[in-house]
């Protein structure tokens, strides 16, 4: 018995099986659209901020995704837009996941508490409530007006808006892991409350809303790309997919599909190709 | 009675909630980088000019002062004036509101039947084909926007195709609008029996809702197949089967005990469905709250932006009321709040 | 052999609920407890022992009344960091639940270590080779201690809970349900070792279950429990063999219909 145990792998959570092969090719259409991200604005055959051509040029050899009404070259943006959406969603997750674990467990641990500090935390998981009833868009389009269409100021604004889905499975998971027998043993081994919370509540409560990481990706990418379809997003000419589809949608009505249609096409697939992803690597996590 | 007591206590926390945003909005106004006040007045003005717009705008006295003034504008359901237009706010959106929230609608009541439908086939029918399509498709929930949908919608159906209207309006150009009853466009023109008119008036409408059913209903899906097939499995039905209830008895008490999480869901939806309706306005040519928005943002009307979350935070709170209230209904056990520990 | 330690409960009661329906989940129980005692606290589930066993180790606050240690208060010493470290090196306390007593991301050794670290200040080293030590005295391979707590069985986990207690020799141990969770052919070996490991370090025993023969084996005094309240008291033979209260009565002959009152002995070695 002692002997098999050493092979017991040091992980928390259950075994990872390492020669499993299955399914790693689902992992490949985000990498690829991840290097695209890196690497692509270094490869641009044109620059996607100028003027290149004369407008609206179907798609052939010298412009692959054509041109748009303004003469801009259509595949040279999407390219350049791709890091910029993939870089603000997955800020915007990373941000909005921190906010979540921290608001949530203050939630959590202090919500059934008696006197101010519980009120507190009280009062702050109904508004997190009345924060998510507001379409996250309308709440975005209203306040990224207030405070600019800058680079910081929309991840900053989407992650805050985008927080109470992971508060709220924070707080929840919080609850669960507070009614657990090992802060109580943790406690008696003489661990105070604020490294109980954090060495102890944090990790075991944490993991719903890393799974959840990629719902909030895909929301994040639609909804940058949303606000730029509407036009609170980057000021032109700045390379972004959803001011791209909006531009690019008269031209689409007028029977110039191409303008519209990539970057419909680079939306559509990122989150696609992010979904996949994520569910295979929560798939090998899990097991 | 401690039921009726919840609905009473649920109904008045309302006003509360409405408050919040309130304030949340009051916050944020003021909350702005940069002063709207010289903006607006641009380089050269005089002190009087500044304590003028300053008061018209409700940004003169100590903040507490300026919450109470907002505040009793907003119970005279005053949002103040647009700065672009100069038009009351409240007026303005008592005529686009109800387009706005006819779209929404509409495409809830299709989700919502879509929905239960199809779960229908996929949990009763699992080996058909179709629910294997469905099954998969639900899985992608939300995938892909409206917004994407609704272009490629233009491009197939209207610019190869040709078979849905130009996107320039509700109503083709030709057809006079029906008279203003309700404010929702197709419901006055059923009331004015003027079938051209509602006939143009759905033809208009089928993409976009179509493209919202498509990208949302997803999620309803999920949820009905996950209960359905939870509450087919639960023991209660087994009981009503062998007691030898109807077919048609025992689908309905499936459906009834796998509704909460769905209506739930309901509500959530009709929040992505405003905000859908809201991003998609402007590309079919409809004059509602998104468009206003949109315009709104574009001239920097900050009047009108509070005015419009302050709208549809309502909407969404009113919505989330009905939801709790028709979840009480189906599922009577459902009781909020939050257990105190005695210490 | 004279008490150096004494941990008494003065008139505690526990309230439960929200104010407008708030139930005593312990109402007015007086109880001495020192490091020469063993006393089992029984009776059925909800009676609240496991409530009582909570207050005594600071885990709950009593609503009235209060916990003295050595004639402190429980509650003012536990908020002060110096003196609540001497609180939990003189009192230590075994969970009920075995599946959730050690935290599923570390490992069982690093849990057995953490009261050295916390409660002794003492360095990684010093306080591994001594929970190491503890193990192996348990009757537990070391190896198994490099495990996560899901990878080893309930019965090893509660004698690593055993071990996480006893590792900072605490003066009074208070023990909630430790084998109730267990197969009965493990919880002899647990009694055994509780017994033997509370005679050997001279700890005062205090084991709250619902399972009177067990209790009766482990303890000298048995205390019952009712709706909160200690209904008899008295040596464990004598309440077993001669119940004075009623309830007391119907409890003891609960057990005789399913095994004598003498199989408690059965499981001594």
């Amino acid at each position: 018995m002692s002997a098999s145990t050493v092979t017991v792998p040091a992980v928390g959570a259950p075994a990872r099986d390492r020669t499993d092969r299955t399914g790693w090719w689902k992992v490949v259409p985000f990498v690829v659209i991840a290097l695209v991200a890196v690497v692509g604005p270094f490869l641009l055959p044109y620059d996607p901020t100028r003027v290149v051509a004369s407008a609206s040029v179907p798609p052939g050899g010298d412009h692959w995704f054509g041109t748009d009404s303004a003469g801009l070259d259509v595949f040279s943006r999407v390219v350049a837009a791709t890091r910029l959406n993939l870089l603000i969603a997955g800020l915007v997750t990373v941000l909005a996941t921190l906010i979540g674990a921290l608001v949530g467990i203050l939630i959590g641990m202090n919500e059934s508490r008696r006197g101010p500090l519980g009120l507190a935390a009280r009062g702050l998981s109904r508004l997190v409530d009345l924060a998510d009833a507001v379409p996250a868009i309308v709440l975005g389009l209203v306040v990224i007006s207030f405070f600019g269409a800058t680079a910081p100021t929309i991840v900053v604004c989407l992650a805050v808006i985008l927080s109470p889905i992971q508060i709220r499975l924070i707080r929840t998971e919080v609850l669960r892991v507070r009614a657990e027998a090992y802060l109580d043993a943790a406690r008696i081994a003489g661990v105070g409350e604020a490294r109980l919370t954090f060495r102890h509540v944090m990790p075991n409560s944490v993991s719903a809303a890393w799974e959840n990481t990629s719902v909030v990706f895909a929301v994040s990418i639609i909804v940058t790309a949303a606000l730029g379809f509407v036009g609170v997003g980057m000021p032109p000419p700045t390379p972004e997919w959803g001011a791209m589809l909006s531009r690019g949608a008269p031209d689409a009505v007028a029977g110039r599909w191409w303008s519209a249609t990539f970057p419909a096409a680079a939306l559509a697939l990122a989150v696609g190709a992010f979904a996949l992803a994520a569910s295979e690597v929560l798939r090998r996590r899990r097991r | 009675m401690v039921r009726q007591r919840w609905w009473a206590t649920r109904v008045a926390m309302l006003p509360a909630h409405l408050l919040v945003f309130v304030v949340l909005t009051f916050i944020l106004v003021r909350a702005m980088p940069g002063d709207p006040v010289l903006v607006l007045l641009g380089q050269n003005y005089t002190p009087q000019a500044y304590a003028a717009l300053q008061a018209d705008l409700g940004l003169a006295g100590s903040l507490p002062e300026q919450l109470v003034g907002y505040v009793v504008n907003l119970v005279q359901l005053d949002l103040g004036q647009s700065l672009m237009t100069g038009r009351e706010v409240v007026a303005e959106f008592a005529q686009r509101l109800p387009g706005t929230l006819e779209l929404a609608m509409c495409a809830l009541a299709i989700s919502a039947l879509v929905s239960c439908l199809v779960a229908y086939v996929v949990v009763l029918h699992p080996r058909n084909p179709v629910s294997a399509t469905v099954r998969a498709y639900a899985r992608a929930a939300g995938a892909i926007p409206e917004y994407v949908l609704a272009v490629a919608g233009l491009i197939v159906f209207y610019a190869a195709l040709g078979w849905a209207p130009a996107p320039v309006g509700r109503l083709d150009i030709q057809i006079l609008p029906p008279p203003r009853v309700t404010g929702f466009p197709l419901l006055d023109a059923v009331l004015a029996g003027n079938v051209e008119a509602a006939g143009s008036i759905v033809s208009h409408l089928v993409l976009p809702v179509g493209v919202m059913v498509l990208a949302q209903s997803a999620l309803l899906i999920k949820l009905w197949v996950a209960g359905l097939e939870d509450a087919i499995d639960d023991p209660v039905t087994r009981f009503r089967v062998a007691s030898g209830a109807s077919r048609a008895a025992v689908v309905l008490s499936v459906y009834r005990r796998a509704a909460p999480p769905v209506i739930t869901m309901t509500g959530t939806l009709f929040g992505y469905l405003v905000g859908g309706a809201v991003v998609m306005e402007g590309l079919f040519g409809f004059n509602g709250m998104g468009q206003y928005a949109v315009d709104a943002v574009n001239s920097g009307d900050f009047i009108a932006l509070q005015g419009f979350l302050l709208v549809v935070a309502a909407m969404s709170l009113v919505v989330f009321l009905v939801v709790d209230i028709v979840n009480m209904l189906v599922d009577p056990r459902r009781r909020p709040g939050v257990r105190v520990e005695e210490s | 052999m004279r008490a150096s330690v004494t941990l008494t409960a003065d008139k505690v009661t526990k309230f439960f609920g929200s104010r407008a329906h708030r139930h005593a989940a312990v109402s007015e129980v007086d109880l001495t407890v020192t490091d020469v005692s063993r006393i089992g606290l029984v009776g059925e589930s909800g009676s609240g022992k496991s409530t009582l066993g909570r207050m005594l180790v600071g885990l709950e606050v009593p609503s009235e009344g209060a916990v003295y240690l050595d004639g402190q208060r429980l509650d003012v010493l536990l908020r002060f960091r110096g003196q609540r470290a001497e609180v939990r090196r003189t009192v230590q306390y075994i969970a009920q639940d075995t599946t959730s007593s050690f935290d599923p991301r570390r490992t069982l050794l690093d849990s057995v270590m953490q009261p050295l670290l916390h409660l002794f200040g003492l360095p990684r080293t010093t306080a591994r080779a001594r929970a190491l030590e503890t193990i192996e005295s348990l009757g537990l391979p070391p190896a198994m201690a490099e495990r996560y707590p899901r990878y080893v069985s309930g019965g090893q986990r509660q004698r690593f809970a055993i071990a996480r207690a006893l590792v900072v020799e605490p003066k009074i141990l208070v023990c909630d349900e430790v084998v109730s969770a267990l197969d009965v052919s493990v919880q002899g070996a647990i009694l055994n070792l509780l017994k033997r490991a509370c005679l050997e370090r001279g700890a005062g025993l205090v084991f709250v279950s619902h399972g009177l023969p067990a209790t009766g084996f482990v303890c000298d005094e048995l205390a019952v429990m009712h709706r909160g309240q200690i209904v008899e008291r008295g040596g464990s033979a004598d309440v077993l063999t001669d119940p004075r209260h009623e309830y007391t009565r119907g409890l003891v002959r609960a057990h005789e219909t399913r095994r004598p009152v003498g199989a408690g002995t059965a499981v001594l070695p």
